[in-house]
């Protein structure tokens, strides 16, 4: 009976779901003719999905040819790692995919059809799961994507049938989640703002955690996958495509062993995807997530379009101002960090370069830099929304010091969840130094933000813009050095060195950071 | 039923003790100018909305306790529609047959019908957003008797058919409470309800200022309109009103 039951729900749920789902692709294709927020919803869903599809897609095909790329003794390491990503990877992004979209779903009107028939709320959560996973339709391939790759790697049915049913199930999992924050946030009609801001900075996280993962992703597989090929090529010495292949310069050296180029293709790789990360993660993910989460303005602001703006438009635009007068460089911290903190960036690249004795050392220090720029962007974007949209002036009658240190704490939340799991990895590789270095993250970067927060509480009022400037660039700069000044002494073989100064710099930072938010003055 | 329901927006009260009855076989008009309270009083007997005082039961069920069985009974059509733009008349009703858990010969043997009825056999394969809206208002009409319910909760039905789908309409109401239906109508237009209810509750600021059979609303006066705006006090201000205008 309850089976039936069960099953009849599902049923009910699978058919909302095709015609939601329909609906929303038919208001993507309308163009023009669409009422507004249906057409910005599409946009929203479905350049949304189509981005996280496209990476999606990516991340996977990297983590299923892991282990085919590593030596015959480790495949079995490999084959794990990959199967533990992969379901990481789908939990996660479902979890994004599913929250976005139904709440989007909830927000936007597709619900309102269903009001006056009788559908269940389970019926109606069924649909919903259902119709937000059937947009994400990376998920869909990423079972036999990943099958196929242990398939290849391991030679065994049953490890490949294995992979195939966690990665679906990790999927569910994740869709599950994302219903289930989508439903706690679609149902309250009024959010607090705290509360809404709280929210916000969680998505932002997620997000950037995608673009920071991929971006370590590709450094880690890039090399692997040069290896991959150019033994691919030298297996196929004498035949015409080998003739082809070798007929074109460039790839005739990096394929068959011209370190140099290779490793300047390794380096432009790195240095674009640096920027390229960190213009997505300005101009895309957070107006996205700013957007989406704020129901004052329902713009539903996709990925692409301010990406593609900023790159055509802003940069261009910035350049020129640079040229004209360099003191408006730091007018504005739109112009500054557009022009300036992909080029802070390229400090922990060169080093990197440089230091290649330990690459993977390297980019992990790249990575925990780029964490600890992005929390401390956190903390900034965040604090410009409030002061925007006038929430700041809310927590008026209560305290401006409270309120930085409710800042303070999400921000290290932020950077603990993305240093955490680093640190954790290099203490089970009994790389201890490391590993100590790399928890110095967590409070050079807590202090960093400390003493941004506490700037800008300091300085902010309502009606005024946020004044943040240069020091935003120089508060960026500061974590930059520190984790990869710290990480080039310790791969030079300084070890010692490296734990010290990496922790003088933390404590230093952490000390400035508590004194600096301890001074922000209370609203009499 | 309504018995004594209030509900209040933060400062405003919306209803304020509202009851009244529809039985069994009547054509019961909810009448009242704009913001009496008319939708809100639907919507708390679809279950939308939780009333803060008193009760509502349709056909026996209290809405508040179970919303989705009073859906499962009650035919209705809310004063803006919303339907799926994606989907052709013929798709969206075997949607809606499908989410109502009809069977095929039942579905089939009632949509032939109210598409001959109101005239909408070539529109059946057209995408409704390319349909006009008095054929978006007849996709939405039909899709909510195609489960042939007792109850029928409609909010402005007429709005935007054409004469000869409206009377074919009203005459189907007639006839579905003659057979047994309740029927609970929210017009502007108050020559139909003249012609088609048998009882009048009209509302005014939140409260049943008339109610009664036709003939006993109007008491007298020309018609419900004259009613409506001796009960909203603006009869006599009327004329001053339209000379400002002009």
């Amino acid at each position: 009976m309850r089976s039936s039951r069960l099953l009849a729900s599902v049923r009910k749920g699978w058919t909302i779901s095709l015609v939601m789902v329909r609906e929303a692709i038919f208001r993507s294709s309308r163009e023009r003719q669409v009422f507004r927020t249906g057409k910005q919803l599409a946009r929203g869903v479905f350049m949304y999905n189509g981005f996280m599809n496209v990476m999606g897609f990516l991340l996977i095909s990297a983590l299923a040819m892991y282990p085919f790329s590593i030596p015959v003794a480790d495949r079995i390491y490999g084959f794990q790692l990959s199967t533990l990503g992969a379901v990481l990877l789908v939990i996660t992004m479902n979890f994004m995919n599913t929250f976005y979209g139904s709440w989007l779903l909830q927000n936007f009107g597709y619900l309102d059809v269903l009001k006056p028939l009788p559908v269940e709320d389970g019926e109606l959560q069924v649909a919903l799961i259902i119709a937000t996973s059937l947009t994400s339709l990376w998920i869909i391939f990423a079972g036999p994507v990943l099958a196929i790759g242990a398939y290849a790697s391991m030679n065994d049915v049953v490890l490949s049938v294995y992979s195939l049913v966690t990665v679906y199930v990790g999927a569910l999992i994740g869709a599950a989640l994302g219903y289930l924050v989508a439903s706690m946030v679609g149902g309250r009609r009024y959010v607090t703002p705290s509360y809404r801001t709280a929210l916000m900075q969680l998505a932002q996280t997620l997000l950037v955690l995608f673009t920071l993962t991929a971006y370590y992703i590709v450094l880690s597989i890039f090399p692997l996958v040069i290896r991959t090929v150019r033994e691919f090529a030298v297996s196929l010495r004498g035949s015409i495509l080998h003739t082809l292949l070798y007929a074109i310069y460039p790839i005739n050296i990096a394929f068959t062993g011209g370190d140099t180029l290779l490793e300047t293709v390794q380096l432009a790789v790195q240095l674009l995807w640096l920027m390229g990360s960190w213009l997505f993660y300005r101009y895309g993910a957070l107006r996205f997530c700013r957007s989406a989460l704020n129901p004052k303005h329902r713009m539903i602001m996709h990925p692409v379009k301010p990406l593609t703006r900023s790159v055509i438009y802003r940069v261009p635009a910035s350049m020129a101002v640079a040229f004209k007068d360099l003191k408006m460089v730091f007018r504005d911290a739109r112009y500054s960090s557009t022009l300036l903190l992909p080029l802070v960036m390229l400090i922990p690249a060169f080093i990197n370069w440089y230091g290649r004795a330990r690459a993977q050392l390297m980019i992990l220090a790249n990575y925990l830099a780029m964490v600890e720029v992005s929390t401390l962007a956190l903390s900034l974007q965040s604090m410009q929304v409030e002061g925007r949209y006038g929430w700041l002036s809310l927590y008026h009658l209560g305290s401006r010091r409270k309120l930085a240190k409710g800042k303070l704490v999400l921000s290290t939340l932020t950077a603990v969840a993305y240093i955490l799991p680093v640190s954790l990895i290099l203490i089970f590789s009994m790389d201890i130094a490391a590993a100590l270095i790399s928890v110095s993250c967590i409070p050079a970067s807590m202090g960093a933000s400390a003493i941004l927060i506490s700037t800008l509480v300091k300085g902010l009022k309502p009606d005024q813009p946020i004044a943040y400037r240069g020091g935003y660039i120089a508060m960026a700069a500061i974590p930059m050095l520190h984790s990869s000044l710290s990480f080039a002494i310790y791969s030079s073989g300084q070890a010692l060195l490296g734990i010290l100064l990496g922790w003088a710099l933390a404590i230093a930072l952490a000390i400035l950071g508590w004194v600096c938010i301890d001074k922000v003055p209370e609203i009499p | 039923m309504c018995m004594n329901l209030v509900k209040r927006y933060g400062d405003v009260t919306a209803l304020d003790g509202v009851s009244f009855k529809v039985d069994a076989g009547e054509v019961v008009g909810l009448l009242g100018p704009n913001g009496s309270g008319k939708s809100t009083t639907m919507k708390i007997l679809l279950g939308f909305v939780r009333p803060d005082g008193g009760y509502a039961l349709v056909d026996g069920v209290n809405p508040v306790e179970d919303p989705v069985e009073v859906r499962r009974r009650v035919g209705y059509v809310p004063e803006n529609i919303v339907l799926y733009e994606s989907l052709t008349p013929k798709e969206y009703f075997e949607f809606v047959a499908r989410v109502r858990g009809l069977t095929r010969e039942e579905y089939e043997d009632r949509v032939v019908k109210f598409v001959k009825a109101f005239e909408i056999e070539e529109y059946m394969d057209v995408l409704i957003t390319a349909l006009s809206k008095g054929s978006k208002q007849k996709v939405a009409l039909i899709s909510a008797l195609l489960h042939e319910p007792d109850v029928l909760i409609l909010d402005e039905p007429l709005m935007g058919l054409d004469a000869t789908s409206a009377r074919i309409f009203k005459e189907y109401l007639r006839m579905r409470a003659l057979r047994g239906a309740a029927v609970l109508l929210s017009t502007h237009i108050m020559e139909i309800a003249e012609k088609i209810c048998d009882r009048i509750v009209l509302l005014h600021r939140g409260r049943v200022v008339v109610s009664g059979s036709v003939e006993e609303v109007k008491s007298g006066l020309e018609s419900l309109e004259e009613v409506l705006l001796k009960v909203t006090g603006i009869s006599g201000e009327l004329r001053e009103v339209v000379e400002a205008l002009s």
